[in-house]
């Protein structure tokens, strides 16, 4: 498996955000490697959103470094993140219910022919990666790639939501906002074995979790933040959710365990 | 459930199968339930070619902007001024050709085009000034119909070229009327519109979900401009049509363009919160407008019973899409079970007492004896 | 076709039959023909006929001659759904008149509202489609140049004789004319008000108009009236307001003129709904007495209004005059005797006026409504 000296793909360090007078984030160091799943956990306002915003060029950093491969990173915008294959999956999904989830995969992004000299959507063809992309990346085949998006499950929006990440080419790092807040046990089983899935294809996953149960069962490590700033990572393997709730809640602050 | 094996799918149950076509059913049950009334009521002069042709005729006129309308609403707008700006674009062409000397190829071509030009007018002010769609087309409608009146006061512009005029009314022989074709034109290039091309796509994914539309990287406002341009070109276009209908236009033509079209529209399926939308339901909901005042002006029914008609349709409609989404309408067993909810016992004592004020203050007058003058 | 062109050339020679009007109109041009689009009344009316039709109209009824064993079938395509109870007046006196001569009749109605041009042109396309249903077509235009051609197709319609109603300038352009127009003219009712105005309150009058909608009934009983004080009595028009025809908006017209033309002295409305909402502001701002306002039209309303000394002038038409005559001009064409028609029939117009004694305005009001009543209208 990974291990942690395998060389991080995204380094951030001492990344610091300010929204007016607020500190949002303080010295934040946050590394990411290639083929693992970090989950970045921590009460409400311990600033997981405002890094990852970073992490995904929505927002940019008062101050701090971001590097990809050795190399300075600089993103203006979330098109500019998406371009370096870092993208996001967000805890609505982003899908829009009433298109085919073919239609929903290539939002923004379709595939067209020419013909009469115009270029139109090549719908066919869409519907066909589309299936293909699920069922090969991701291992899901729909009952139909006709029907509107809001009919499937939310362990297959997810899937949907996820294939549109994978299919942009290159893709390095996904980052999952709250990806089983808003489902049943079964679900949830489908969303974390979605994960595993395509971590085995060597992408980095970063998920944002409530649920450390989530957390244990499908992390290789995870970065506990509390009031803007990093206060540990721990190897889950390592780890128990004690530990790691104690951390959150700040009973027994620990400095960089085994970084 | 079949989510993340590789096994063979379930096959589709009947409702999903038919999700695509539901938006028809709806007018189709009622053109069908006009077409049996007629049978009985008025066979011989309800269903004749000639009769049928004025039919046409009479939805042709709504065709173009039902089209672009659907794709409004698509977006979750809607489009108020769209018969000021026929009004505007018709008496503009009107004066191209009767004073200004002007081939009517070109002045038609200058109506499509000044509608398309008040469509993107609506559009910067929704997107740009961000004034709702609502309030923003309804005051852009006593804009147009203010310039209609200051370009015509009270003349009645008459007399177009034949051309115009075949447009409107003009039939081809041993064919459909001129306009019917052009009405089912528009109507086959907004399905294509709809269905093939990036505009149609992003309209159905703004109205869908905005947010996710904004986070995928579409240029939401701009599409939304796009939409509303060819909405007013649409009424740019009826607005040739209607001039050369009546052969003559005047400020006040067209004063209820836009209720008649959204209602078509909404009738035909397309759904008012966005993202769900038919053309073809858009072309039934305009035949079914026009098969049903046919239908009254044949039985000879008061005028006003139009009115009460086209609200009842409209109703019957939207309730019977609503019902259609709804998923748990096969929870209840029957029909007095889902009467009896204890929400509806509620609703049927609120009725009753309703009901019993007015018989009390009814019933009060009756104790006063008649009037005295 | 040709036979009816033969029959009408030798009809000529006799005398000037409507049945052909379209190909000999018109029968005399006067001066400014050539600008006009349309022929004046006076213009396509043999001398003397329309007094004779006047004449009878306001006699007692003579029963038709020819007995009819059909009811005779009449269909109506008029502008019915508005305030204003010209057409229901007009309809109730021709039914009234039909049953005095002996006609039995069946009537069929197809209404709509002043501005749906094309629903009228919708019922008009229907009626063509029913010819073989109607003897008689009655269509009053919402709007004479936007409804000339569905006037033209409907003349064209060989299945049943048409009319026109409201309306008295047929226009140039059409093909084929219907067989007789029916109206009041707005023209002569703004004449005729001019000069009572002019006599009654003098030279140089500011004053304001609550005009209805643009168009060419606006401008006859508007900017005509505008015209003729302006050019004869140097009145100084300072304000003028669209109310469309509506209550609601003689009311803000009304409202807009107290508050900012203080100086108006008078208002000139266009129609009755208008002159009523005027009337409500005016009592509403307590200015009841300072402002003279006019009528048009001379309904139950606005005698009601007259007698209360709210309303101080109007134009009234003797309106049953539309209604009867059209009842007689049926009788006319069934006994064959169309020759004797006036291509245009126009009813009488009086001034009523505050200054009238209550037997007098009873008096013009029993003469105008015998057949739809005296009173306000309910409807």
């Amino acid at each position: 498996m990974i291990t942690s000296e395998t060389v991080p793909i995204i380094t951030m360090r001492s990344i610091t955000k300010r929204f007016g007078g607020v500190t949002a984030l303080e010295n934040v160091d946050l590394d990411i490697r290639a083929g693992e799943v970090l989950a970045i956990v921590g009460d409400n306002g311990a600033g997981k959103s405002t890094l990852i915003k970073i992490l995904t060029g929505v927002y940019q950093p008062t101050s701090g470094e971001i590097t990809m491969n050795g190399a300075p990173l600089v993103m203006n915008s979330h098109a500019d993140s998406i371009a370096k294959g870092i993208d996001a999956v967000y805890q609505t999904l982003a899908l829009a219910d009433h298109l085919t989830p073919a239609a929903n995969m290539f939002l923004g992004n379709e595939l067209t022919r020419t013909f009469l000299g115009l270029r139109w959507l090549d719908n066919a063809k869409m519907k066909l990666e589309a299936e293909r992309v699920l069922k090969e990346r991701l291992g899901v085949t729909l009952r139909s790639m006709d029907a509107a998006t809001e009919s499937l499950s939310g362990g297959q929006r997810q899937a949907v939501a996820i294939a549109r990440a994978v299919y942009s080419t290159d893709l390095k790092v996904l980052v999952m906002d709250e990806p089983t807040a808003a489902l049943g046990p079964q679900e949830t089983a489908r969303t974390l074995k979605l994960i595993e899935t395509i971590r085995d294809q060597g992408i980095a996953v970063v998920v944002i979790s409530h649920s450390l149960d989530d957390v244990f069962q499908i992390s290789d490590r995870v970065q506990v933040m509390r009031r803007g700033r990093r206060v540990g990572v721990v190897e889950t393997a390592k780890s128990s959710s004690k530990q790691v709730l104690g951390m959150i809640v700040g009973a027994n602050e620990i400095e960089e365990s085994a970084a | 459930m079949s989510s993340t094996s590789a096994t063979t799918p379930a096959a589709l149950n009947f409702r999903e199968r038919t999700e695509g076509y539901m938006s028809l059913i709806g007018p189709m049950v009622m053109i069908l339930a006009i077409l049996m009334v007629m049978a009985v009521l008025e066979p011989g002069r309800y269903f004749r070619l000639s009769n049928f042709d004025i039919i046409l005729k009479e939805a042709a006129l709504y065709m173009p902007m039902a089209m672009a309308m659907t794709l409004v609403i698509v977006t979750r707008g809607i489009d108020l001024s769209i018969g000021s700006v026929a009004a505007l674009t018709a008496i503009v062409m009107g004066y191209m050709v009767k004073s200004w000397g002007y081939p009517w190829w070109l002045a038609v071509a200058a109506a499509i085009s000044l509608g398309a030009l008040c469509g993107f007018i609506n559009g910067m002010v929704i997107t740009r000034l961000k004034v709702p769609d609502l309030i923003g087309t309804l005051a852009m409608d006593l804009v147009y119909r203010g310039f209609c009146l200051i370009a015509v006061k009270g003349i009645v512009l008459s007399r177009f070229p034949e051309e115009i005029v075949a447009i409107g009314r003009g039939e081809i022989p041993g064919f459909l009327p001129l306009p019917v074709v052009i009405g089912l034109v528009t109507l086959a290039a907004g399905w294509f519109i709809y269905s093939r091309t990036h505009l149609g796509r992003y309209a159905q994914a703004i109205g869908s979900n905005p947010e996710a539309a904004e986070l995928t990287g579409i240029p939401v406002d701009t599409y939304k401009v796009y939409v509303y341009a060819l909405m007013g070109a649409m009424a740019g276009l009826a607005g040739v049509m209607l001039a050369g209908k009546l052969n003559a236009i005047q400020a006040t033509s067209a004063p209820f363009f836009n209720l008649h079209v959204i209602a078509a529209v909404v009738v035909g399926g397309t759904s008012l919160f966005g993202g769900r939308g038919s053309m073809i339901g858009s072309l039934s909901g305009v035949l079914l407008l026009a098969m049903m005042i046919n239908a009254l002006v044949t039985l000879r029914m008061e005028f006003f019973w139009q009115s009460v008609a086209s609200g009842v349709v409209i109703i019957v409609s939207v309730a019977f899409y609503t019902w259609i989404q709804r998923k748990d309408r096969d929870g209840k067993s029957s029909l007095l079970e889902m009467l009896l909810t204890p929400e509806n016992r509620r609703m049927m004592k609120f009725l009753l007492t309703i009901i019993a004020i007015l018989a009390l203050i009814f019933g009060l007058g009756g104790l006063m004896g008649p009037p005295v003058i | 076709m040709n036979m009816k062109t033969l029959l009408c050339g030798i009809a000529m020679a006799a005398i000037a039959s409507t049945g052909c009007l379209a190909q000999s109109l018109p029968l005399k041009e006067l001066p400014g023909s050539a600008e006009r689009d349309h022929w004046l009344p006076e213009e396509v009316n043999a001398d003397g006929l329309v007094d004779e039709i006047q004449r009878v109209v306001g006699s007692e009824a003579v029963k038709i001659s020819t007995p009819v064993e059909k009811p005779v079938q009449i269909a109506l395509i008029y502008p019915s759904a508005d305030v204003s109870d010209f057409w229901a007046r007009a309809f109730l006196a021709m039914t009234k008149r039909l049953d005095q001569l002996s006609i039995p009749y069946e009537t069929t109605e197809f209404a709509s509202r002043q501005v749906e041009h094309e629903l009228q042109s919708t019922y008009a396309t229907q009626v063509d489609q029913d010819s073989d249903l109607y003897d008689f077509v009655i269509f009053g235009p919402s709007e004479l140049a936007t409804q000339a051609d569905n006037i033209d197709k409907l003349a064209k319609n060989d299945g049943f004789k048409t009319f026109v109603w409201a309306f008295h300038t047929p226009l140039k352009d059409i093909e084929t004319q219907p067989d007789n127009w029916f109206d009041f003219s707005s023209s002569f009712g703004a004449a005729k008000m001019c000069d009572f105005m002019l006599e009654k309150y003098g030279n140089d009058i500011p004053y304001a108009l609550i005009r209805g909608i643009p168009g060419i009934t606006d401008n006859q009983r508007s900017g005509e009236f505008a015209d003729c004080v302006k050019e004869r009595g140097n009145w100084n028009m300072v304000y003028e307001h669209y109310g469309e025809y509506t209550r609601e908006g003689g009311f803000d017209g009304t409202n807009r003129i107290l508050q900012a033309y203080p100086e108006v002295t008078l208002i000139h409305n266009a129609n009755t709904a208008m002159a009523m909402g005027g009337m409500e502001a005016i009592s509403a701002a307590g200015k009841h007495g300072d402002i003279i306002s006019t009528g048009w039209g001379g309904t139950g309303l606005e005698l009601e209004a007259i007698r209360r000394k709210e309303l101080d002038v109007t134009p009234m038409r003797m309106g049953d005059d539309v209604g009867a005559a059209t009842a007689e001009v049926i009788k006319y064409h069934l006994e064959g005797r169309e020759a004797e028609l006036p291509f245009v029939f126009l009813g009488r117009i009086l001034i009523a006026h505050d200054g009238m004694s209550v037997e007098e305005i009873d008096a013009l009001e029993q003469e105008a409504f015998r057949f739809s009543g005296v009173g306000a209208l309910n409807r």
